[in-house]
């Protein structure tokens, strides 16, 4: 699986929309509202799959698709 | 407390501080809990405007919908369903609730047979959503293939968390973090089938479809779909089981209301629901499970405006929660407010399950008038075909999941009329 597909994965179940409604560049904002239970389960799975912790900064720079699956390779 | 208690609490508050509205604390938060008929409608009704819905941790959990929503966010969710839930087939659903709580009632006759001594809510549940889906999108439910613990384990979820602190990060808040995203990706997986081609035509369908393919409504047809069952149906089955208990406590009013229903089959086979609709007494006995046990046991609102109510000032920003488990129970209204009394009120103006329990004023609820059909039918089936016995005396303790569940099922077996 990619690190894109991998992005839009998470955020399929963290924002609770259909994979197919997430665009490669569009911002997370604009899929769906990011509530705090949300941006916690992005945090959780993110860390869960990369194995290890995310550092606060870089998860709160995060906007787009894109940069979330720029993220995940980051850490990996 | 655990969100999950708050109906224990609720039946506590209207017993030990009946026919008053009280200043609670809700895991720190100050709420402003309401027991009494005239603050609910002043909330509800005369100042609606004042108050907005409280509804971010079903958001959060189950997304937006018309069920969550206020404004004009509500107005386009509300477009979408309302037309359906107000001008729908009573003979249509009469006839499908009925075919379907026989369903039910064979399985529920099975599981007793094979000694449980418990209803199964999943029975229950399932009957009620294979009606709405059957209903309102024309097609059998199993034909979906959905699991609809899937869609429960979701909705116990939003419950479970709807009162803990923002902020809150401890292990045990970790491990539910981790299984909501999995839970939604099962859920969305289940929902596939109603974007299919190959679904069968339904209005309601395609106009959700098109509001989800525009991108400045911010509906999403899964959340809406999940509002649905969980509105529409869930709320159905918990009050068919909270039914199923009352029979089975007061035996003569089970033998009663049975030797009425079997009196009148012949009549409910030619002419469907308008011979049910004449069973009065029915309709009593559902007014009094609501009343007694109401579904949906409260809702939250969130003062947006100065306010002063009943003597006291409201300040923007304050909780408050209606309680129906004290409005309904206020022994101003009732002598005996904990018993089942099928006696129909003397005043128009005492609260009673049917006027209250789905709500009052502006955002009543949408379902109300199908709710009452297919519950209408669901017991009038289940009367027919099977006898209900106790199989604990122990007072019920609760379980909140949405709506209000009785903790461990309701303790009846279910058994055949000739026995």
């Amino acid at each position: 699986m990619t690190a894109m597909q991998e992005a839009k994965e998470i955020l399929s179940g963290c924002l609770f929309v259909p994979i197919e409604r997430i665009g490669d560049d569009v911002s997370m904002q604009s899929i769906k509202e990011l509530d705090s239970l949300s941006f916690a389960a992005i945090t959780v799975e993110l860390e869960d799959r990369v194995g290890r912790e995310i550092d606060p900064v870089d998860l709160i720079k995060l906007r787009t698709v894109r940069d979330l699956a720029g993220l995940i390779e980051r850490y990996r | 407390m655990l969100s999950t208690e708050v109906c224990n609490a609720l039946y506590r508050y209207a017993r030990e501080q009946n026919g008053r509205n009280l200043d609670i604390e809700l895991n720190g938060v100050p709420v402003l809990l309401i027991q009494r008929h005239e603050e609910a409608e002043h909330v509800l009704r005369a100042r609606a405007g004042n108050y907005r819905k409280n509804m971010d941790w079903f958001r959060q959990a189950l997304g937006s919908s018309r069920f969550s929503e206020d404004g004009a966010a509500w107005e386009v969710r509300r477009h979408l369903t309302h037309e359906y839930f107000t001008h729908f087939d009573r003979e249509r659903t009469c006839r499908l609730a009925c075919r379907y709580a026989h369903e039910a009632t064979l399985k529920l006759l099975e599981d007793s047979g094979d000694g449980s001594i418990h209803i199964d809510d999943g029975v229950l549940r399932s009957m009620a959503v294979s009606v709405l889906v059957e209903n309102f999108f024309n097609l059998p439910f199993r034909d979906t293939g959905i699991d609809l613990q899937n869609i429960a384990e979701l909705m116990e979820y939003g419950s479970a968390y709807s009162f803990v602190p923002a902020g809150r990060t401890d292990a045990l808040y970790r491990d539910a973090l981790r299984r909501l995203p999995t839970l939604r990706r099962r859920v969305l997986q289940d929902l596939r089938v109603f974007r299919s081609a190959h679904m069968p035509q339904s209005r309601m369908l395609d106009g959700m479809l098109a509001a989800d393919g525009l991108s400045d409504t911010g509906v999403v047809l899964e959340h809406e779909l999940l509002t649905f069952f969980a509105a529409g149906a869930e709320t159905s089955a918990a009050t068919v089981g909270w039914a199923i208990y009352l029979l089975a406590h007061h035996p003569d009013i089970q033998d009663r209301l049975r030797d009425h229903a079997i009196r009148i089959h012949d009549d409910v086979a030619s002419n469907g629901w308008a011979a049910l609709v004449a069973f009065r007494e029915l309709a009593q006995f559902i007014s009094e499970v609501l009343r007694l046990y109401p579904p949906t046991p409260l809702i939250a609102r969130l003062a947006i405006a100065e306010d002063h109510m009943n003597g006291r000032d409201i300040a923007p920003g304050q909780n408050v929660l209606i309680s129906f488990v004290g409005i309904q129970h206020d022994l101003r209204h009732r002598a005996d407010p904990w018993r089942l009394n099928l006696e129909e009120p003397a005043r128009r103006s005492i609260p009673t399950g049917t006027n209250t329990a789905f709500s009052f004023g502006p955002r009543i609820c949408g379902g109300k008038h199908f709710a009452l059909v297919e519950i209408t039918a669901f017991l009038y089936t289940l009367l027919i075909h099977a006898r209900f016995e106790l199989t604990s005396i122990e007072p019920p303790r609760f379980h909140w999941k949405s709506q209000m569940l009785r903790e461990g099922g309701q303790p009846v077996k279910v058994l055949p009329l000739r026995s």
